[in-house]
């Protein structure tokens, strides 16, 4: 679930999400506001999007998200994206989604914009919402600021990063990580379309190597992490299309993140 | 043919002639309201019929309830009522089950009688009918889908059966929070995968179909011949378009519908100009029964009854916040851009906070592109301060109060939500009518009984269901709450011109009472029946049990 105020990236963000995503994924927007979900991605098979045009967020009756979630499972998207309405509460629209039958709730991620920041939580109207949004999630970004969290955000929560609106979304945002083993058992579906893993290969280990890996393994749907030498790194890229390697100054540890198809386990010891 | 019809009394609204006894219709408008003598003129050159039926009676203009669902009407309608007060409606009369055996006892006559695909009851409160359990109502019959809706809506219980029917297991619902499956319960968000399994049933077209038609006799019986529906849009635009429409526009349906666009719903992925063209077609391919005007709902806050209304400080006693159903800026927005088209506004708002941001908006409308008369009006309105009201007036704002909140809500709310203060000011309706403003009182049923002189009985008495009178300050004259359901209910609908009063050139639309409401003990206000309605000329009889 995708959360925050008018203007704080929602889009933009799933749009860019889309625009990586390795396996089409499911978008539903609610909010009546106008959908700008990119069509030209959704038409590129990226994923389908659904808007919520019921408004009534006090009536539970609503015929429009069941049946939409419903539908969504006929169409074996392995991850749902929601883009919570701009006045929801993070936490209401939480345990209201968690209890759609087959699903299963990944995480709650909720984006503030850095630049409105001060604004927002200068207003009566606004801020005990702002705050809510931030305290029910899973993880907050802070967009559009460049120079840092902004002290006011900073002063609410010690764990706010922020999201570049340039290059790669962070490897987190990926659906299909998100939805993990647990989830989709929790959800009721016993094969798993995805699984992923964070490998630490082994030092000095070459790109190449690590391409004719991937191109040896057609399940493997996307790689990215680092390959870690005895004075520099290599920031990987990669999916069955593109493989991209480029020299770093330095190696943030993580490792290497692979997402391959499938239930069947990866041999990873060519690399490690 | 001039019909004239004679009463004990004729109570017109109209200040020039506030009482009279005779009055005369053609072709469903009213030609003069005076006395037999006066409408001489009228009666020596036209054959007249003088109607007697009603010369015991009370008659008023025509009710005029400017604000209900019909499209949410109609999902409860058809279940079946089993609630601790008696409830009068028109296909039956509910008894007051007051103990968990007079529950079971009418579970199981109504389970006798009927053959519903599934049966589903509403009106359980645990305080008179104890705890709800699946075994108790696999008692009832475990070889049929059974469901107990809570009186509250926020709760269900269904049996064995009815849970295999819909495919719910013990897998498919583990480890989900507030289900208990032993129980059968189904509770507060647990409640949306119980109603996600029930939608194919409740909004199929046959029940949708069941509940319109029964909404048509509860409007009936309640003495209306006019109905706001305020927020057309609310489940599903076109099919509301459609089946109102089937439904309504027949001969035999006594009153009109006004109806007012969601907002949200009708701007959504249109530019504005697509919506103005959108809705002015609506406008003039109106009925003749349904009709939509330059009109549109929005909603500031969130719902009274779920404690969402946003309030200014000191807030709750809980500290929670209440909640935006539309963000503010958003508001603002559509304001604006139906205040430059001339439209006539209606805002849902249920707290202090949900009023100031509306008026905000409506003063920023004012500052931008003055007008005078403009209709903006304060829907529900359940906290306002006296100053709000004072800015209302100033800005030409009108209001429509949902009162019935004062006497279900007040005493529980004085204890649990707001502090007494508050709580009993709630629908602070003498200060607005002092201030001048165009106040009405709407039900908008199914929050509460769609009767006016029940709603009347609470804005003059302002007794809560615990008995206690609150905020008796606040108290209408029986006057003032007659106005709130008849002329100014007209205005707030913007409709003024052609109904809520009795004067000659307005439709013919009464209402005929048992007893006048201006003179009865104000206590028994509640307990005057309607006998019939007149709508444009036809006399329409309403039964009673």
């Amino acid at each position: 679930m995708i959360a925050g105020y008018l203007g704080a990236g929602k889009t933009t963000l799933i749009n860019r999400m889309l625009a990586d995503a390795v396996q089409p994924f499911a978008v539903i927007v609610n909010d009546l506001g106008a959908l700008a979900v990119d069509e030209a991605l959704i038409a590129g098979q990226r994923g389908t999007t659904l808007s919520l045009t019921n408004g009534c967020a006090c009536c539970q009756i609503s015929a429009d998200l069941a049946a939409q979630l419903a539908r969504l499972r006929q169409d074996d998207f392995s991850a749902l994206v929601f883009e919570a309405s701009g006045v929801a509460k993070a936490s209401r629209l939480a345990a209201l989604t968690s209890q759609a039958e087959g699903y299963a709730l990944a995480k709650v991620v909720t984006l503030v914009d850095g630049l409105d920041a001060p604004r927002l939580l200068a207003d009566a109207y606004l801020s005990p919402l702002i705050k809510e949004q931030i305290a029910a999630a899973d993880w907050v970004l802070q967009t559009k600021r460049s120079k840092g969290v902004h002290p006011s955000l900073a002063a609410l929560s010690k764990d706010i990063d922020q999201l570049s609106s340039q290059g790669r979304l962070p490897a987190a945002l990926a659906p299909e990580y998100c939805f993990d083993q647990t989830a989709r058992l929790e959800a009721g579906i016993k094969a798993p379309l995805f699984q992923h893993r964070v490998i630490f290969p082994r030092p000095g280990l070459a790109p190449d190597v690590l391409q004719t890996f991937i191109a040896d393994h057609p399940e493997i749907e996307r790689v990215k992490g680092w390959l870690v030498g005895s004075t520099d790194a290599v920031l990987v890229q990669a999916t069955r299309a593109h493989f991209q390697a480029r020299a770093v100054a330095r190696a943030h540890g993580q490792g290497l993140q692979f997402i391959w198809r499938g239930d069947a386990e990866l041999n990873f010891s060519a690399l490690t | 043919m001039i019909e004239v019809y004679v009463a004990k009394n004729i109570i017109t609204m109209n200040p020039s002639l506030p009482e009279a006894t005779a009055i005369a219709v053609r072709d469903g408008e009213i030609l003069e309201v005076g006395s037999l003598e006066s409408l001489s003129p009228w009666l020596i050159r036209d054959d007249y019929q003088i109607i007697e039926t009603f010369q015991d009676c009370v008659i008023v203009p025509g009710f005029i309830d400017p604000h209900l669902h019909p499209a949410m009407a109609a999902v409860i309608l058809p279940m079946h009522f089993i609630t601790a007060m008696p409830w009068t409606l028109p296909w039956c009369e509910v008894p007051a089950s007051l103990t968990s055996h007079a529950f079971d006892q009418e579970m199981q006559r109504i389970s006798a009688t009927v053959d519903d695909e599934i049966l589903i009851f509403w009106g359980h409160h645990d305080l008179w009918h104890g705890t709800m359990h699946r075994d108790r109502l696999d008692a009832i019959d475990a070889d049929r889908p059974i469901v107990a809706w809570n009186r509250s809506f926020h709760e269900l219980h269904m049996n064995a059966a009815c849970m295999a029917q819909l495919g719910i297991t013990e897998a498919s619902i583990s480890g989900r929070a507030q289900i208990d499956f032993e129980a059968g319960r189904f509770f507060e968000n647990g409640l949306a995968f119980a109603i996600q399994k029930l939608n194919p049933y409740i909004l199929s077209d046959t029940r949708f179909t069941l509940g319109l038609e029964r909404l048509k006799q509860v409007v009936h019986a309640g003495g209306h011949t006019t109905i706001g529906d305020l927020a057309v849009g609310l489940f599903d635009f076109e099919r509301e378009l459609a089946t109102t429409v089937k439904i309504f526009e027949r001969d035999d349906t006594p009153f009109r519908i006004e109806q007012v666009p969601h907002g949200a719903v009708i701007t959504h992925n249109r530019s504005f100009e697509e919506t103005q063209t959108l809705l002015s077609n609506l406008s003039s391919n109106s009925s003749h029964r349904l009709n939509f005007r330059a009109r549109v709902k929005l909603f500031s806050d969130g719902a009274f009854f779920s404690q969402l209304a946003q309030l200014l400080a000191p807030g709750y006693l809980d500290g929670h916040v209440g909640e935006w159903l539309t963000a503010p800026e958003v508001l603002h927005e559509h304001i604006l851009n139906f205040w430059r088209a001339g439209y006539q506004i209606h805002v849902h708002v249920t707290g202090d906070m949900g009023v100031e941001v509306a008026l905000d908006g409506l003063a920023k409308a004012q500052a931008e592109h003055p007008r005078l008369l403009h209709g903006f009006t304060l829907e529900h309105m359940g906290y306002a301060t006296p100053e709000q009201i004072e800015r209302a007036k100033g800005l030409g704002a009108s209001v429509s109060a949902n009162i019935y909140y004062l006497h279900e809500l007040s005493g529980r709310y004085a204890e649990l939500s707001v502090g007494y203060e508050r709580a009993s000011t709630m629908g602070r309706l003498k200060t607005c009518f002092d201030a001048g403003i165009t106040t009405a009182l709407h039900s908008d049923f199914s929050m509460a009984p769609a009767q006016p002189l029940l709603n009347m009985w609470v804005a003059v008495n302002r007794i809560n269901a615990q008995g206690e009178q609150m905020g008796a300050a606040e108290c209408l004259t029986p006057e003032q709450a007659l106005a709130a359901v008849t002329l100014n209910a007209a205005k707030i609908l913007g409709i003024e011109t052609f109904t809520g009063s009795l004067r000659a050139g307005k439709r013919a639309d009464l209402t005929v009472l048992s007893d006048n409401p201006l003179t009865v003990d104000p206590l028994l206000i509640k307990d005057i029946r309607v006998v019939a309605t007149v709508f444009e000329g036809s006399v329409a009889p309403i039964e009673t049990a």
